[in-house]
């Protein structure tokens, strides 16, 4: 499917040639033989009438969101060789000037998403295919700032994307902000979640809605946005202080708590073998973390040792939760302190600390509760990130990381070097964001990843430093972008800084299928087939939102043979490959075909030769031999649908089996962090700069870089006072993302026509009344970086403090399906700005910015 | 929870048309049989009466065709007279239609051989106003059949159309009798003052049942929303003025001005009868249209929350 | 034989993938839906949560709109199932106002999905449909005479919907209905659907 999970295999039925019906495959074991009501509207995408239909070339100069293009038709030879002249200019000169963006609309390209690349570096940074052969560091996610929830996981479990509900053991599951899948009807995951629900799986959705996965939960508790990490914090201070029961061999033997910290807040290191140190307390010294010797780990007090006064890292944890009382959450987050009380005491009593589980003869820590995988509506926020880590020192207080029942990252389990596996300092080793982007002066990324190495995406970085690119210190100029099912016109804040960057950018080529913002700015439109014209294979690499035993370990192919393309459209990777080839980095060493070879990890005769073109089909058929042996082909993917083997069940489907009891450690004291701020700060002063954007606040800036999550009062709700709500976001079952143009999709708006809730901006009933506002009536929602306007809804689904607004419509052109421009779009209230806009650590923007409300036609 | 306060969209405005035509047209007929029954009087009356019904209930019928997505299937509709108001309808309307145009041929125009047959007439006058009345009636029992509409669900509906079937067709036959006159030479001025007697309380009656009608209907959420709907919402100004002031009180007033002049000529009925019947017949197509127009559907039950159905095509 | 359906409101998450995979597999036209999934609320703030209640057609055992049609277009099978013979059917609307679930639709003229012009599907709909005739839920019987399920069954996400015969003592929906207490909505109508609800709670 075309969507961002590749969960489902679907059936496509056609009636002379027309695609009348989308069925799941119910051999697949991912989605249980169902689609979702997007897989089935994507019948309405391919037969949309206002699809690009041929390549186009402006011949306007002047770039507007309403300013007309001027478009002509052109044939691909020209369009190809147009682009392809462009970027073998680019690549001959300075390479970094051409910008590679790609985004969920082409998730299903091999050639331009970074999932692909991760794997063959063994996890150390994500890459594009394409941009890695053309040779620039300027990768972007268009999507992403809203959505930073790796680090976390990447950190602490060393997995990616992010860390999981294991469905199979968990009883209770603390939901912050996030859906499980019921909320935006993945097939597959809603099942088991449903499942596991009738089996007795309490859940406790944390949310300032209540909603449809809030429904079926155990309680539901709302919670004044952009506070989740205040309650994490009581919750953490409720276990240690009032409930006092941990799981201390955990936190011993499977958490750097142990480890002494100096009062410089780094390790203390053995001074002959360099290792972190740890208390024994039966022996009464110090040794080093692996020696053999030890009997105990000292998790609390005051030590001597190499002359210094030293702390396990667990003990300056303690210490920095006492204030954080339930009483004083309740102050910031409006959860009463009794219900932080009680589930925080649920909590622990369902973790069961202590409790084995035995699967294939081999006994595994069982902990049936959770702190969830926390969602990008808790993340999102100044100190969003501190959240997720507090989180996961919530579940590794009772032992739940990585065992049956607890969260667990969602790469498949094996022994290979990235899943658990310590580094020197018995730490798991971190992966991708947690490993981040080494610094540079003057930085190569054009979206500051060298001033924010830990971050997810920071699209709005480029858009910022081909504005500024002196106080950004960019070197070089950007002279092109290439877009890949990318819409950062759309899919972003600050609209109009990116208009400006795009404007300022002299070559923008778009490989789209709808006329979006984006094609509205680009000089060659490059229409790509919908997803359903595409013959590709995707490759299952990951399980999202959670995992049962019928997926665990499972390695899949999916296929599906392309319905011949309705218009002039070709799809996103024959363009790809084209234009490698057209522009000379498709052969030879270091070009597309060698880059394929060691990203699909191709070996003996299924590797590229490097001085040839080889179709499509046959590079998806090599990566398939290479995964599931050489008796299998594209051609039976294609013809069955999927392909699939289980190569770890039972017990190797845990990553446990492969680290059992102390042979790994998880971090809860998050000493890379700190690393990290002080490698940073260090750069800085060495070259005598300030992070751009963050001159005079360094001390804030570095706030973020702590090693134990703490409160931050975030500035981004200092505004002034007549802002007096809190303005969420969450997706929707018709619009999980804009992938896939479901903002123009028929069969979608008959539906949203009779919803409802989704066109509509929500209000609790004691905010609409205080303001003298009705069911139906049309309002603004105005922050202080702009606003929006749509219907009001009055509901009890919702917090007092709070104005909801479903998925992001309201933006659109002119040459786009006339309803995309309906609805409200709560993109315009959102700001990337440093100051008040985003999180250091994440580069994540704030998604809950102060907002007030009025009638339309009242003044203010 | 909020009802959805949509009325159906189904029925527009031919349905209405065809009730008020089919309630005045049987009305007409009624009176003309039962002035020709139990009156002395001069047969203009009846005659009058007789020739207006069957064409006027034709035209209606008319509308009603009019109103069928697929015409030609018509033939069908008589199929299922023992549950379908329709059926029986469809069978009402034709055996009236034909009788009625019958009694015409025959007594009224081009012939007048009933007249010398006296009995033969009086058991077609029986006959057909049993099925004249049906046509007025029936619509109402069709209306009422309807539960899903609680605010046609009452059996004070038929009655409803009853009384303004007979109102409307006192007026029509006076207006009918004031272009007969002028037409002919039959002085039939003092009939007039006594159809705007019979009217003139009829009125009075009408607008008794109107009131317990909107009344009675506040059971109901459904018809709560309806008649919240006519009285006070998008169908109020044709509620109040187009009914109640044009179909009642204008009339009324007329009626009782008629009154008090002590000889009037037949010059003012024949004036006054035509202010009554303009305005009064107008009035009472909006009566209908408001009822027809105002129908709410009933919100379902669901696990003791009232949820409302959406509105069809 | 008396198919029926069972649809457990406990596991319906509102997402309207039925309602969709109906419009596909029986080529719906614009504007109406066999299917629908109301969605509400329980509750007050913060004692609140939404619920879901999909309806289609209750193919009753004692339907009003059979009752009511006057050309006798509208029938009940004898495994159940209403239906109605399009070309018998004169467009009187009746029936539409008669359903008091609301399950009935008909269309005057054929609108395009997308205002830009007619796509394949708007073909495919126009042969499958015919104007101002009624149109409803028929329990997908193309595909159950080929022994599938009908499409809001096969595509529900959360597998809350369930079809089958009534009058088998073993068959799921019977076991359900049974142990999970179905309930029919506005059973005081006496029109005896064949669709039942297991509870929320």
């Amino acid at each position: 499917m075309g969507c961002m999970q590749a969960d489902c295999a679907t059936l496509v039925h056609l009636k002379n040639g027309i695609v009348t019906n989308i069925e799941g495959n119910p051999d697949c074991p991912t989605n249980r033989g169902k689609v979702c009501i997007r897989g089935i509207s994507a019948i309405m995408g391919l037969y949309n009438p206002y699809r690009i239909k041929t390549p186009l070339k402006r011949t306007n100069p002047r770039k507007g969101l309403d300013e007309d293009p001027g478009w002509v038709d052109i044939s691909w030879d020209e369009a190809l060789n147009l682009v392809a002249e462009k970027l073998r200019n680019i690549r001959q000169g300075d390479p970094r000037r051409l910008v590679v963006w790609e985004g969920w609309g082409c998730s299903d390209s091999l050639f331009i998403t970074p999932k692909e690349v991760e794997k063959s570096t063994n996890y150390t940074r994500p890459g594009i295919i394409f941009a890695d052969a053309f040779g620039t560091p300027n990768q972007v996610g268009s999507h992403g700032p809203l959505c930073s929830i790796h680090f976390a996981a990447n950190l602490v479990h060393g997995q990616h994307p992010e860390y999981i509900t294991d469905l199979e053991h968990c009883r209770y599951l603390i939901a912050p902000g996030r859906t499980v899948g019921p909320n935006v009807a993945v097939p597959g995951a809603t099942d088991r979640f449903l499942d596991t629900i009738e089996k007795g799986l309490k859940v406790v959705t944390l949310d300032p809605r209540c909603s449809a996965e809030g429904s079926k939960a155990h309680r539901w508790v709302p919670i004044r946005p952009g506070t989740e990490l205040a309650f994490a914090l009581g919750m953490i201070h409720c276990i240690l202080y009032e409930i006092k029961e941990v799981d201390a061999w955990f936190l011993k033997n499977r958490t750097n708590g142990p480890y002494l910290i100096g009062p410089d807040g780094n390790y203390v290191r053995d001074t002959e073998s360099g290792k972190p140190m740890v208390w024994d307390p039966l022996d009464e010294r110090a040794k080093a973390f692996s020696d053999a010797t030890i009997r105990d780990y000292a998790l609390e007090g005051v030590f001597r040792t190499n002359g210094l006064e030293a702390r396990p890292g667990f003990d300056l944890i303690k210490d920095r939760m006492r204030p954080y009382t339930p009483e004083w959450a309740e102050e910031i987050t409006s959860v009463p302190a009794e219900t932080i009380r009680t589930v925080s005491r649920e909590f622990v009593d369902h973790a069961q600390i202590g409790s084995t589980i035995t699967i294939d003869g081999f006994e595994f820590p069982l902990r049936p509760a959770q702190f969830g995988g926390s969602g990008r509506g808790t993340c999102s926020h100044q100190g969003g990130m501190y959240f997720d880590l507090a989180g996961k020192m919530i579940n590794m207080l009772v032992g739940a990381v990585e065992v049956p029942g607890g969260i667990t990252g969602n790469r498949n389990p094996g022994p290979g070097p990235w899943t658990l596996e310590p580094d020197e300092d018995g730490v798991v080793k971190p992966i991708l964001e947690a490993i981040g982007t080494p610094f540079k002066f003057p930085p190569d990324h054009a979206d500051m990843g060298e001033f924010y190495p830990h971050k997810h995406t920071a699209p709005y970085m480029v858009a910022r430093s081909i504005v500024d690119p002196e106080r950004y210190h960019l070197s070089y100029p950007i002279e092109m972008f290439l877009l890949g099912g990318a819409n950062s016109l759309r899919g972003t804040s600050d609209q109009s800084l990116f208009v400006e960057a795009f404007r300022k950018v002299p070559f923008v080529v778009t490989i789209t299928t709808s006329f979006d913002e984006t094609a509205q700015m680009a000089d060659v439109v490059l229409p790509d087939s919908v997803f359903l014209e595409r013959q590709m294979a995707r490759f299952y690499l990951v399980v999202h939102q959670s995992i049962a035993d019928d997926v665990r370990g499972l390695e899949l192919v999916m296929a599906r043979r392309g319905v011949p393309p309705l218009h002039n459209t070709r799809s996103v990777d024959e363009i790809l490959l084209e234009l490698a080839d057209r522009a000379g980095f498709l052969t030879g060493s270091g070009g597309l075909n060698d880059v394929v070879n060691r990203t699909f990890m191709l070996t003996e005769h299924r590797k590229l030769d490097l001085d040839r073109r080889y179709a499509l089909d046959e590079i998806i058929d090599r990566r398939i031999k290479q995964i599931f042996g050489d008796d299998h082909s594209f051609e039976e993917a294609l013809t069955h649908g999927v392909i699939y083997r289980f190569s770890a069940r039972g017990k190797a489907g845990y990553n446990y089996y492969y680290w059992p009891e102390d042979k790994t450690r998880h971090p809860i004291y998050f000493e890379r962090i700190k690393r990290a701020g002080d490698t940073l700060k260090e750069n800085l002063k060495k070259h005598n700069i300030s992070v751009p954007g963050w001159e005079g606040e360094e001390d804030r800036f570095f706030s973020y870089y702590e090693p134990i999550p703490h409160w931050i009062p975030s500035t981004a709700y200092q505004s002034p006072p007549e802002y007096d709500l809190r303005v969420v976001n969450w997706k929707t079952p018709y619009m999980p993302f804009g992938a896939g143009d479901t903002q123009e999709n028929a069969w979608l708006w008959e539906l949203r026509d009779s919803d409802p809730y989704e066109m509509f901006i929500q209000l609790n009933p004691q905010a609409a009344s205080m303001r003298n506002l009705k069911d139906g009536d049309w309002i603004w929602v105005e922050s202080p970086h702009g606003r929006t306007k749509g219907r009001l809804k009055v509901t009890n689904l919702i917090h007092p403090e709070v104005v909801g607004i479903p998925a992001c419509y309201g933006r659109g052109t002119a040459l786009m399906n006339p309803r995309a421009k309906e609805g409200s779009s709560y993109n315009d209230l959102i700001t990337s700005h440093e100051s008040t806009g985003i999180d250091p650590l994440s580069g994540s923007i704030e998604n809950s910015p102060k907002v007030k409300v009025y009638r339309v036609g009242e003044k203010q | 929870m909020e009802l959805v306060s949509r009325s159906q969209r189904v029925w527009g405005w031919k349905i209405p048309f065809y009730l008020f035509l089919g309630g005045l047209g049987g009305g007409c007929y009624l009176i003309g049989i039962l002035f020709d029954l139990f009156s002395s009087a001069n047969p203009l009356v009846s005659k009058v009466g007789v020739l207006l019904g069957p064409p006027i209930v034709l035209i209606g019928t008319l509308f009603l065709l009019a109103d069928l997505e697929r015409p030609g299937q018509v033939i069908r509709a008589v199929l299922r007279p023992s549950t379908s108001w329709i059926s029986r309808g469809i069978i009402i309307l034709s055996v009236f239609i034909v009788l009625g145009v019958l009694h015409i041929l025959l007594w009224v125009w081009p012939s007048d051989w009933l007249s010398d047959w006296a009995i033969l007439r009086k058991v077609l006058d029986v006959i057909n106003g049993v099925f004249a009345l049906m046509t007025i009636v029936y619509t109402g029992l069709l209306l009422g059949a309807l539960r899903p509409i609680p605010f046609w669900c009452t059996p004070i509906l038929p009655l409803l159309f009853l009384i303004s079937a007979f109102s409307t067709g006192l007026m029509a036959v006076g207006l009918g009798m004031t272009i007969w006159t002028w037409i002919g030479s039959d002085s039939g001025h003092s009939l007039l003052r006594m159809l705007a007697v019979y009217d003139t309380v009829l009125i009075l009656f009408e607008a008794l049942i109107v009131y317990f009608y909107l009344q009675g209907g506040h059971l109901l959420e459904a018809s709560r929303a309806s008649i919240h709907k006519i009285l006070r919402g998008d169908l109020a100004v044709t509620f109040w003025l187009g009914f109640v002031l044009l179909g009642l009180a204008l009339p009324f007033a007329m009626g009782i001005i008629e009154q008090t002049l002590s000889s009037p000529g037949t010059g003012v009925s024949f004036v006054i009868a035509i202010v009554i019947a303009v305005p009064g017949l107008t009035g009472g197509y909006f009566l209908r249209h408001v009822i027809v127009m105002g129908g709410i559907r009933a919100p379902m039950n669901v696990e003791g929350v009232m949820v409302s159905p959406l509105p069809e095509t | 034989m008396r198919y029926g359906m069972v649809i457990d409101l406990k596991r319906c998450i509102g997402c309207e993938t039925c309602t969709v995979a109906c419009k596909a597999a029986n080529q719906v036209p614009l504007g109406i839906l066999w299917n629908r999934v109301f969605k509400f609320e329980r509750g007050t703030y913060p004692n609140s949560r939404m619920a879901f209640f999909p309806i289609n057609c209750m193919h009753c055992e004692d339907p009003e709109c059979v009752k009511v049609c006057p050309t006798g277009a509208s029938y009940k099978r004898e495994d159940g199932l209403v239906l109605v013979d399009t070309g018998k059917c004169m467009g009187c609307k009746y029936c539409i106002l008669a359903c008091p679930y609301g399950a009935r639709n008909s269309f005057q003229k054929f609108e395009p999905f997308y205002g830009a012009g007619k796509t394949p599907l708007d073909e495919l709909a126009t042969c499958k449909h015919m104007e101002g005739v009624v149109q409803k839920c028929d329990f997908c019987q193309d595909r159950v005479e080929k022994g599938l399920e009908p499409a809001c069954v096969a595509s529900c996400v959360g597998r809350a919907k369930h079809f089958g015969d009534l009058d088998d003592p073993g068959s799921m929906v019977t076991l359900l209905i049974n142990q999970r207490g179905g309930f029919q909505l506005n059973p005081e109508l006496g029109t005896k659907p064949s669709l039942f609800y297991l509870p929320d709670h």
